[in-house]
């Protein structure tokens, strides 16, 4: 089993700069099962990063530790330094895997929503997204396809300018024009003061806008290496994936 | 543009390729200016860092040049530097002639007969109109 | 950030109440109707459909009373432990604040759900009675306390009903948040820990009472209550001793059901 490298996401960025997320000996068990096994991550700004693995890796797991969603067994999860909390939640935008949308409320009150309790919301930049989308804001959120519903919520999260995107399984599900278009609006709205954590196990349509690669399996890092450095080797890092989870 | 990247080969590489083909090739004019990384990268569906990278090494080649020799990020320009850019179709018709040559040599041709066979291809299409 | 909270917890759950209101007014509004007309024309052919109407409208109000609990209660579950929770949890706010916000704001469309049924009862009983017999006897009862102290007492009634349905609602809120930290079957979880938590509280209230009464002076002995003639002088006082210990318990128990709420919510979340 290979070592997990944290070397390799600081060499684009200064000693200056704090990292936007770090994972320190993060373990999480439910009762005596461990799910996430003696993590160390290293994300700072200006990247790209994949979270590759097999359902039930423990990808999940860390998305909801670093969203406060569950908290560790030991170890730590720190964002921007803080610990999951009031502070940290200010700087991640969260897509969400599951749709967790009202539906019965419009698309307005989202932006209402998001315009008030996230002071990075730009609304600006929503009411162009969505103008290009063709969806008016007085739509009914349960009237949209899923489609357009998929691109709504990764608009709204797109809009804000956080320091953390994390993305949990945004291609998941749609057709291939949505997911172009998904993955159009991620790679457009990059800046190099933040940067994204995107979640899936679609590897070979994504692989192209990653900067860098963590695989993870059986809640364990197995790699964490630049996209690049991957491909020098021959190989594309879906298909290292492959061989990596052959049965 | 049209892209045509391969996942199992570095991507910044390719990318450095295919932005380098379009300069030679005239579909980026001297003088003319480059689009922003984040255009290029859209468009090619790739990574912005890569995209960067890609284009720091056209910048070190000499291919490309900033606008604004004090501000990078005032975008990038195309070199008028019609020398360079006959070096770089040189080097890159030296690198097909490399291949071509091998392949016309293990047909049993001698270099007379390579050159007879181009001259002779080449007239053919010619009178075709190509 | 409460501001915000409260606008929008108040947005999204004015449009389910807009629709009752309208309905049991007009149901009012027509029962009246039929009952004026009665009182003018005093008809035996008028009184089917005059009592059916009533009837209609006191279900109406009984169940306008108890559908706001439980839209409240499943408004909680779905936004804290169900599909919406994601969005919920991702807003940078404490959650003791999102609790505290829907346990007020609920608690605000029950009262106002319990003024629709007073309004529709005064309507009612308009031109009747039964309403002028209620409010002498209400006001008998009064009267055996000071006149100064008349508004605190109806301000110390009104008080101790609320509190009374926030600690109720408090605990189905904790129940859900107990219910959650299963990983299947949540809700049957939650209606169970409620039954739990219910019969936990009543032990306890009972001791409560069985221990304190001999004790507290101004509590009456117990062993001597029987609802004789020689009480309703005192009746003001005895309602008024059980209305106070009755308020000190659920603030107790709506303090406690809040702090392990927040706790089981803040660290023990479960949601998939």
């Amino acid at each position: 089993m290979m070592q997990n490298n944290n070397e390799n996401f600081l060499h684009s960025a200064g000693i200056e700069n704090a990292p936007l997320l770090e994972c320190r000996n993060l373990c999480k068990s439910y009762g005596a099962v461990p799910v996430l096994y003696n993590w160390n991550i290293t994300i700072t700004k200006g990247r790209v990063v994949g979270l590759l693995g097999p359902n039930g890796s423990g990808k999940t797991t860390l998305i909801k530790l670093i969203n406060g969603l569950l908290t560790p067994t030991s170890g730590e999860v720190l964002i921007c330094g803080n610990s999951p909390g009031v502070e940290s939640k200010k700087v991640i935008s969260y897509l969400t895997d599951k749709d967790a949308l009202d539906s019965s409320m419009k698309v307005v009150d989202m932006i209402n929503l998001y315009n008030d309790f996230f002071e990075d919301f730009s609304e600006v930049r929503m009411y162009e997204m969505l103008k290009r989308l063709d969806i008016h804001p007085e739509t009914k959120i349960g009237t949209l396809s899923k489609g357009n519903r998929e691109k709504v919520r990764l608009i709204l999260t797109m809009s804000r300018e956080a320091k953390l995107y994390v993305l949990d399984e945004p291609i998941g599900g749609v057709d291939p024009a949505a997911r172009d278009y998904i993955l159009d609006t991620i790679i457009k709205n990059y800046t190099p003061e933040s940067s994204i954590l995107l979640s899936t196990h679609l590897i070979s349509d994504v692989e192209r806008i990653l900067d860098d690669v963590i695989f993870v399996s059986n809640g364990q890092i197995t790699l964490a290496e630049a996209a690049d450095n991957i491909r020098a080797q021959g190989k594309s890092v879906d298909q290292l994936f492959r061989e990596t989870y052959r049965f | 543009m049209t892209w045509n990247i391969n996942c199992d080969r570095p991507i910044w590489i390719q990318l450095v390729e295919q932005l380098q083909a379009a300069l030679i090739s005239g579909e980026f004019k001297p003088g003319e200016a480059v689009p922003s990384v984040r255009d290029l990268a859209a468009d090619a569906q790739v990574n912005i860092n890569t995209m960067q990278r890609a284009l720091q090494e056209l910048e070190s080649r000499g291919l490309i040049l900033p606008k604004d020799n004090r501000w990078r990020a005032s975008g990038r320009v195309v070199t008028e530097d019609t020398a360079r850019l006959d070096e770089i179709r040189h080097e890159y018709a030296g690198t097909i002639l490399e291949d071509f040559t091998q392949r016309m040599r293990s047909l049993g041709l001698s270099d007379d007969e390579i050159v007879s066979e181009v001259t002779e291809y080449l007239s053919k299409l010619n009178s075709n109109g190509e | 950030m409460m501001g915000k909270l409260f606008k929008h917890e108040f947005k999204n759950t004015a449009r389910r109440y807009w629709y009752m209101y309208a309905i049991i007014l007009s149901l009012t509004l027509f029962c009246k109707i039929l009952d004026i007309i009665q009182l003018n024309v005093n008809s035996k052919y008028l009184n089917p459909p005059l009592y059916i109407s009533v009837t209609f409208l006191i279900i109406g109000l009984f169940f306008l009373v108890l559908l706001t609990g439980i839209f409240s209660i499943i408004r909680f579950y779905r936004e804290m432990v169900g599909n919406q929770a994601y969005i919920t949890y991702t807003l940078p706010v404490e959650v003791w604040k999102h609790i505290f916000v829907r346990l007020t704001v609920s608690i605000f469309w029950i009262i106002i759900s319990v003024a629709v049924c007073v309004i529709s009862g005064l309507i009612m009983g308009a031109g009747h009675d039964f309403l002028g017999n209620f409010l002498k006897g209400f006001s008998s009862m009064l009267s055996s306390i000071k006149t100064t102290q008349q508004v605190l007492f109806i301000i110390q009634l009104i008080l101790s009903i609320i509190i009374n349905t926030a600690s109720s609602l408090m605990m189905f809120y904790m129940s859900i948040a107990i219910g959650q930290l299963f990983n299947r079957n949540k809700a049957i979880a939650a209606a169970g820990a409620y039954v739990g938590c219910n019969m936990i509280m009543e032990v306890f209230t009972t001791l409560l009472f069985v221990l304190t009464a001999k004790r507290i002076p101004w509590i009456l002995d117990y062993n001597d209550i029987g609802f004789g003639a020689e009480y309703f002088n005192s009746g003001a006082e005895f309602v008024n001793s059980v209305m106070l210990l009755t308020g000190l318990v659920n603030i107790l128990f709506l303090v406690t059901f809040f702090l392990i709420t927040e706790r089981l919510l803040s660290t023990k979340l479960n949601i998939e």
